[in-house]
């Protein structure tokens, strides 16, 4: 099937989806956009956290079909253009980032925990 | 140049930091690779058997399905030491869940439902599984892991034993634990003519350069492996099976091949610590003073080969007793190889000594840091070498002046918060310090800018950083003029990640040749780079075969105060505090990280991590992150990691000790130590369940 989103501000037709597959693989190895990681495919870990419609959701857990005509941000999204997106910098300051693998996840699941918070 | 900044010390952001923040740091399957095929293996569903028929056609018949290998058509490899990596070569079957076929496809999805399509028929066996402190297989390998002695004795543990007025004898358990990387093994191969180019996530790429060349008969220097980011290792990304897959089958297909093990599959393949049944003897005298000590460690292997752990070292040299044995039994079990995970050998075995210690500390009266502070030994108490350096004291007491451990009221069960009992817990810490033999080159350019590479390989730990800064201050030049490569088998050879060598070894090559460019720069060449440059290569082999005979340890002494729900069972750990002594520093912030995230590490395994095993179907009963409970952020409340300044002069030029692994040792025991504080359970058999617990309520 066809797929038809926003992902990362850039609307993008993906085709031969299969209907099973996730938004997870349709990001990593459809789209070639690696950063949100795949480390337990079961919505336990996190690696996988992106925004849908704002939303920030395990995309291990969605289904390609759930993601038609809805935005999507990932990692790569947070801060276009080179600089890095406050929690990006902290992450780095703090030295929150080790291996790095579930690093991406977790920096958009605080990015989001902290727009709740300012609401 | 005097007036610089030394590198060393400061609390550098990791240089692949904001790499990995935007998503951009390329892991092993991440590499855009034309025409790539997907790879998906088949585990095996009996415990102990032999296949007798391979039917395919299923699986071939799948669209968009290149192959399936299985003992009868994989391409044929050289035995390479590991028989985990002999994969694909024989109908035999040693444990469930070993892998039996290999699914490749053009891509993921088509390779995996293939894989499901693969029909196996199988000869079945018996299987015995299960380990017992009285197993009739029990026997005493010739050496523990990785070459140490298997038993000891010094004095006469019988006698010393008999005579002492205060005795504790007591068993310990710990189950198999899963080291869970958040990345699963994962490898990109690509054979171009007769060479062979391989992204793999791994502890050591020149490990995996060899035993591919080995394993496919090729030069080691036709096999190129990159490993520029690895998502974690704790032992278990020694070289393992998941790249020998991806290479026959990219052999086989001639195409390049991805293949990334899912979660489930890494509990059968990758390796888990052993189960350990532990009995621990002290004899003492009424004020603590051990007389004897006994330490027999249990574990279990594969039939495929033998892991010894190395559970009873912990204790060789740690604390004084004139009569003293350590001795190892193992048995052989239809179970999947176990193998390194993090402090292989000094995790499970500090839980034991340490409660022990507890243990006696309780039945002398004595409060338990000053019952460790009176068993400090001068020298080795089994090697007689005297220490390059030893700062258990200084740990203890640093630890428990930040603590506030003072005036603490021995009697357990006796604080209560609401509905929970409070208690606080201590245990020693130690690990070894090791160097090993690596290669590294420096390239000084004439524009001032300087190279530094060497085949080491940062599995998260902060490698890459540390290097750099040594470097830095070996030239005598601001960092940012010092760039840094690692993670290639193209660069000079280097030791593998493991057994906190890593920065003790790299930075020693990465110190000498840096102060070889310096000589050449200043010695040679009057102070100035010329036009083409200075390069130069060093290796380390003399120098570490020069070293003097020391017992060379870094230490630490860990404190833990708990909250347990008298009515649930549950423990809470309040506060974790760690201080060590890990001869110098290199990174503050890094080094922080590796040590609370082994003291988490720690508390997940006194708490929450079990390996269930069921015997009757020969296999784990929990591999996922749903059922294979991992503490998150919520399991920690406050948590706090210091190091003493240590200044050692017997290590190596960094002067470092290592830190991968101290941060792990020692943290169940202190955690069981607080439990029996709150409530007065002694808890011997990890996790700390709430069964466990509850079962004894009055
Ligand atoms: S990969 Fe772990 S939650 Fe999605």
């Amino acid at each position: 099937m066809r797929l038809t989103c926003t992902v990362n501000g850039e609307p993008r037709e993906v085709d031969d989806v299969w209907p099973g597959e996730s938004l997870l693989y349709v990001l990593r190895e459809r789209c070639g956009l690696p950063g949100a990681k795949n480390a337990c495919e079961q919505g336990e870990c996190g690696s996988c956290t992106v925004y849908l419609d704002g939303v920030a959701v395990c995309a291990c857990l969605v289904a390609a079909g759930q993601a038609e005509g809805r935005v999507v941000v990932t990692v790569e999204g947070l801060a276009p253009g080179g600089e890095l997106d406050p929690v990006q910098r902290a992450f780095v300051q703090a030295g929150a980032v080790q291996c790095g693998f579930c690093t991406p996840g977790l920096i958009v699941a605080v990015h989001d925990l902290l727009a709740h918070v300012h609401s | 140049m005097g007036t610089l900044t030394r590198a060393v010390g400061q609390a550098h952001a990791r240089l692949d930091g904001p790499d990995k923040v935007r998503g951009a740091a390329r892991y092993s399957v991440e590499y855009p690779v034309e025409n790539v095929a997907y790879a998906w293996p088949v585990p095996s569903t009996v415990v102990k058997g032999r296949i007798t028929r391979v039917d395919t056609r299923a699986a071939l018949a799948e669209p968009g399905v290149l192959a399936v290998l299985s003992y009868e058509n994989a391409p044929r490899l050289t035995p390479a030491g590991d028989p985990e990596l002999f994969v694909l070569q024989e109908p035999a079957v040693a444990y469930r869940g070993q892998i039996v076929a290999l699914a490749v496809a053009g891509s993921l999805e088509a390779a995996r439902e293939a894989a499901g399509l693969v029909r196996l028929e199988y000869d079945t066996w018996p299987h015995d599984t299960v380990l017992t402190e009285n197993h009739p297989g029990l026997y005493q390998p010739s050496h523990v892991n990785p070459s140490l002695p298997t038993d000891t004795e010094i004095g006469n543990f019988d006698a010393g034993y008999a005579a002492a007025p205060v005795r504790v004898d007591a068993t310990y358990r710990t189950p198999a634990e899963h080291n869970n990387p958040m990345e699963p093994h994962a490898s990109t191969v690509q054979w171009q003519g007769d060479r062979l180019v391989v992204h793999d996530a791994n502890q050591g790429p020149g490990q995996v350069q060899a035993g591919l060349a080995t394993l496919f008969g090729l030069p080691p220097e036709r096999v190129r492996v990159i490993t520029e980011h690895v998502g974690g290792g704790f032992g278990c990304k020694t070289m393992r099976c998941c790249v020998v897959l991806a290479a026959l089958a990219a052999r086989h297909v001639d195409r390049p091949v991805r293949l990334a093990l899912t979660r489930q599959q890494m509990f059968g393949v990758v390796g888990y610590r052993t189960p350990t049944i532990q009995r621990i003897r002290l004899g003492a005298d009424p004020t603590g003073r051990l007389t004897a000590s006994c330490h027999d460690a249990i574990s279990q292997s594969s039939m495929l080969k033998e892991f010894a752990e190395q559970t009873a070292v912990y204790g060789r040299p740690l604390y004084a007793a004139p009569h003293r044995r350590t001795t190892h039994r193992l048995a052989r079990l239809d179970v999947p190889s176990p193998a390194w995970m993090r402090a292989p050998g000094q995790c499970p075995g500090s839980f034991a000594v340490e409660s022990a210690m507890d243990e006696l500390a309780v039945t002398c009266g004595v409060d338990p840091v000053e019952l460790r502070i009176r068993n400090e030994p001068a020298t080795d108490p089994e090697e007689g070498t005297p220490y390059s350096s030893r700062n258990l004291v200084a740990c203890l007491r640093e630890g428990a002046h930040r603590f506030g451990w003072a005036d603490r009221d021995r009697t357990p069960a006796v604080r209560r918060a609401g509905r929970c009992l409070l208690g606080t817990g201590v245990a020693g810490s130690i690990y070894p310090a090791r160097s090993l033999v690596s290669s590294a080159s420096a390239y000084a350019g004439p524009d001032g800018a300087f190279l530094v590479q060497i085949n080491a390989v940062d599995i998260g730990t902060g490698a890459r950083t540390a290097l750099w800064q040594i470097a830095a201050d070996e030239l005598g030049v601001p960092p940012d003029r010092v760039m840094i490569r690692v993670g290639d088998t193209g660069l000079p050879e280097a030791s593998l990640a493991g057994g906190s060598t890593g920065t003790a070894s790299w930075g020693w090559a990465v110190a000498k040749v840096c102060r070889e460019i310096r000589v050449q720069i200043d010695d040679v060449h009057g102070g100035s780079v010329p036009a083409g440059g200075v390069h130069a290569q060093v290796d380390t082999t003399a120098d570490i075969q020069a070293q003097q005979t020391f017992s060379r340890y870094a230490f630490g002494a860990q404190f833990a105060e708990v909250r347990v729900d008298v009515d649930t069972g549950e423990v809470r750990v309040d506060r974790l505090l760690g201080v060590f002594a890990a001869g110098r520093i290199v990174n503050a912030l890094t080094a922080r990280s590796q040590l609370i995230g082994g003291m988490t590490m720690g508390m997940s395994m006194a708490l929450l991590e079990e390996g269930l095993w069921d015997p009757r179907s020969g296999d784990w009963a929990n591999h996922d992150l749903a059922t294979y409970h991992v503490a998150g952020c919520a399991d920690i409340e406050q948590i706090e990691a210091y190091w003493l300044d240590e200044d050692d002069p017997h290590l190596n030029p960094a002067g470092v000790k290592g830190i991968g692994e101290i941060g792990i040792v020692g943290t169940a025991a202190a955690i069981t130590n607080a439990v029996y504080h709150a409530t007065g359970v002694r808890v011997r058999d990890l996790p700390v369940r709430l069964d466990r617990l509850l079962g004894h309520r009055a």
